[in-house]
């Protein structure tokens, strides 16, 4: 329903008219015109009035130049003239009206003096300083000088003046011509200039301001229909389209306008389907939960807990635990090929499958081979799915399970505290036309109390790290469940969950992870010895057991057999149980020799004989390990624990697990079987490397159990 | 502006007359020095009507006279420059450079004459 509102809404969007536009806080508008006038009337200024300084600069050094060049000549005039008169009788009657006429010629004279050679003054325009001396203003500093006959220029801050001498033809001075002008004069003629300047630039802008404005008033009259048919889109009527024949950039803005327009119809249409497709995996998801088992499930002394964390909205991982009808616990796993919505449909059909033949009392393997058949119908080429199915029997404490293509399961042994990697194989349900049935097999798996069996999809183990190079991988997951074990179920998947997590950082998921835990609580069965036990056992029979000193060679391991054949008690044994134990010992000394890396000469190996239970405490008393049985008169005289000690690199061999010498595989292969020996000869096997007196390891003898895996061993054979 | 026509033939001057001459003719250089030389033409004018022979008024005016010449000659008004000229020979008829001007201005009017027809 949400999907259909959704799609109404967005198809009703997209067909709505326009309607009004909401009513917005409107801030005032800078109008582009005023904006392109106002600069323009700044540029032509600051250009104006640049270029205008410059020139006016220029212009006062040339009229400068060019009034000196003529003041110098003036005053020249002056001397040449005045040097005639200076030789008559009252000379100023030449001189007065010749100096009167130059000024009125030229007012920017200051004054024009000609005096001779005395200073006294015979040619001024004031007639009343004649005949009196000539004193020159203060503050004049000569300027330059020209020419052989010493014109000079001079000037003070108002003044500028030129003097020439007034020469005799035969070269004597006669007397002296001084011009003088007044510097404001210059100054009036550059302001003149200026105010010439200023009405051109006043002129240029006025003329710039007015065609900017027409100017930009004609470009932008198309941002009226621009603005108008963007209002149209903001309010939703995404089918406007701006017809602007405009062949300037606002043009193309238009036809970016109705590109956007375009692509935002087309986005919307998008996102409502996206939205129909967001509730249909919303509801695949809340199937898929339906389907995924409980979190945890107790069953007698077995508590089972799983978790799931899809990759992707929804996952196409499987797990389900349910009960069966004879009291069993049904256990599935499986990883479908895919994910999303196609990875759901099909975890479905697998459930709905599960739960419909889970009540016809058929074994794992069956079961696969019945979901194989019905898949291999179901499914589309190339689709598959792997799958682990077990049926947990709480009473017995024994899993059967078989595997269509999945990961192996992860065994758990509190005894020894190690991890095995259980048999798994079978081919993925739906991938071959051939039946499962040809290679599926059904395993069996004995668990204990502290033991557990962790099984896993691909997303656990192929988790990449942060780097998105390396996998989390099988050693990491064995070491996380190892630490984890001790501590339960829920303990084992939230430190697989933690270190899955902390190995992707912030990466997402990239596959589907989920994991299921089936754990036997309670203390590991048979007891087994600790470090301290372990040593009192070894002070015990440095006291009073029998003991074998050898040295770190396989040669020397031939010793072991007159060694047995010394022992009293030992020797009452039957021929095979005899060689079975002979073989064993050489067995555990010949590891202790290769993986300890002993130095031969160097290093060596005690092997003690203790008859009896050992010290208060060590004995088997107090496990469960199985009902009580008669005594055996065999086992009630070869009863003990045989001790081995060496010095060499602490080791502790791999878990060992019961060899099911039916399987042809197995004597095919051939090798393997010397821990399989020592089980089976001795009733318990313990290794503690590493303790203050060495390592040792510790065997104890004479259990009927034993016993059985001798007979085992014989009819075997 | 009243010249002197001539040397007056008149009686000597009074005490009290050659005290108002010199009065008048202190006035005229305060004049002068106040930059104001038509009224000190006439303080001078005025007491050389006094007492023409004060020789301080005699020289003041003569000097006026000569400068005034000058300026008008200057200016190309030759009469007004003959006449003021004229006044200084009144004063002193033998004064070197009153005549030397009047020559001087006659000479030019002669040659413009000659050059151009008319004066």
């Amino acid at each position: 329903m949400t999907a259909e509102r959704a799609a109404r809404r967005s198809a009703g969007t997209a067909a709505a008219p326009a309607r009004p536009l909401p009513a917005r806080a409107v801030r005032p508008v800078m109008s582009l015109r005023w904006i392109v006038s106002l600069a323009m009337v700044a540029l032509t200024v600051v250009v104006g009035g640049g270029v205008g300084a410059i020139a006016e600069r220029r212009a006062r050094a040339e009229l400068t130049a060019e009034i000196e060049t003529r003041l110098r000549l003036e005053a020249r005039n002056l001397a040449l003239t005045s040097a005639s008169a200076l030789l008559t009788d009252y000379p100023e009657l030449t001189l007065v009206p010749l100096v009167r006429q130059m000024q009125s010629r030229q007012p920017e004279l200051a004054w024009v003096v000609v005096v001779d050679r005395n200073g006294v003054i015979h040619g001024h325009s004031d007639v009343r300083r004649l005949g009196t001396l000539y004193v020159p203003p203060a503050g004049l500093e000569l300027r330059s000088t020209a020419g052989a006959a010493q014109e000079t220029l001079q000037a003070n801050a108002g003044i500028l003046m030129a003097s020439a001498p007034i020469l005799h033809p035969g070269g004597q001075v006669l007397g002296e011509a001084h011009v003088a002008l007044r510097r404001a004069s210059i100054e009036r003629r550059l302001a003149g200039a200026r105010r010439q300047q200023f009405v051109a630039l006043a002129v240029f802008l006025m003329a710039g301001v007015g065609a900017a404005f027409l100017l930009s008033a004609r470009l932008l009259r198309p941002l009226g229909a621009l603005r108008a048919g963007i209002e149209r889109i903001g309010a939703g009527d995404l089918d406007t389209r701006l017809a602007l024949d405009d062949r300037t950039e606002i043009g193309r803005l238009a036809e970016a306008v109705n590109a956007m327009a375009s692509d935002l119809k087309r986005a919307q249409a998008q996102r409502a389907e996206r939205e129909r497709l967001a509730h249909e995996m919303e509801l695949a998801q809340r199937i898929q939960r339906s389907l995924v088992a409980p979190g945890r499930t107790v069953a007698g002394p077995f508590v089972i807990e799983s978790a799931q964390r899809p990759a992707t909205e929804v996952g196409g991982d499987y797990v389900d635990v349910f009960e069966l009808p004879d009291g069993g616990i049904g256990l599935a796993i499986a990883d479908v090929s895919g994910k999303g919505l196609a990875g759901c449909l099909v975890t479905s059909m697998l459930s709905a499958l599960l739960r419909a033949f889970r009540t016809t009392h058929l074994s794992p393997a069956a079961m696969l081979a019945t979901l194989d058949e019905r898949m291999r119908e179901l499914l589309p080429r190339g689709s598959f799915v792997t799958m682990f199915y077990g049926i947990l029997e709480p009473g017995a404490g024994r899993l059967r399970y078989a595997s269509a293509g999945h990961n192996p399961p992860l065994v758990y042994r509190a005894r020894q505290r190690t991890a095995t990697w259980a048999p798994a194989g079978g081919l993925p349900l739906g991938a071959s036309r051939a039946k499962v049935t040809r290679v599926v097999r059904e395993e069996l798996v004995e668990l204990e109390p502290g033991d557990a069996l962790i099984q896993f999809t691909d997303g656990i183990s192929e988790a990449l790290d942060r780097a998105g190079r390396e996998q989390f991988g099988l050693e990491r997951m064995a070491q996380r469940v190892c630490a984890a074990a001790p501590e339960g179920a829920a303990a084992i998947r939230q430190a697989l969950d933690d270190a899955v997590t902390a190995w992707r950082g912030e990466r997402p998921p990239f596959d589907d992870e989920t994991v299921l835990v089936v754990c036997r609580e309670g203390t590991a069965a048979g007891g087994g010895v600790g470090d301290d036990e372990a040593l009192s056992l070894l002070d015990e029979a440095t006291r009073r057991g029998r003991r074998l000193r050898l040295p770190a060679s396989l040669a020397a391991l031939v010793r072991i057999d007159d060694w047995l054949a010394d022992c009293p008690v030992l020797r009452d044994l039957g021929g095979l149980e005899r060689e079975c134990l002979r073989a064993a010992l050489r067995e555990a000394c010949a590891n202790v020799v290769e993986h300890g890396q002993l130095r031969d000469g160097e290093d060596g190996l005690e092997l003690w004989w203790l008859e009896g239970d050992g010290p208060a405490g060590v004995t088997d008393a107090g496990t469960d390990a199985g009902p009580a049985v008669a005594p055996d008169p065999a086992a009630a005289v070869a009863r003990g624990h045989f001790l081995l000690r060496d010095q060499g690199v602490p080791f502790r061999p791999d878990d060992w697990r019961p060899t099911d010498f039916h399987d042809r595989r197995v004597w095919r292969r051939g090798r393997g079987f010397g821990l399989d020996l020592i089980h089976r000869a001795m009733e318990r096997v313990d290794y503690h490397p590493g303790t203050p007196a060495g390592n040792l390891t510790i065997m104890a003898f004479g259990r009927p159990g034993a016993r059985a895996g001798r007979e085992e061993i014989r009819h075997a054979g | 502006m009243s010249a002197p026509s001539a040397v007056p033939e008149r009686p000597t001057p009074t005490a009290e007359q050659e005290r108002e001459a010199e009065d008048l003719y202190r006035r005229g250089l305060a004049a002068l020095s106040a930059q104001r030389p038509d009224d000190a033409l006439r303080y001078w004018e005025l007491a050389w009507s006094i007492d023409p022979r004060h020789a301080g008024v005699c020289t003041a005016l003569e000097r006026e006279y000569l400068m005034r010449g000058m300026e008008a000659f200057a200016a190309g008004r030759l009469d007004d420059a003959t006449a003021l000229w004229q006044k200084v020979l009144r004063l002193d008829p033998a004064e070197p450079r009153a005549l030397a001007y009047l020559a001087r201005a006659r000479m030019q009017r002669d040659r413009t004459r000659e050059l151009i027809g008319k004066e």
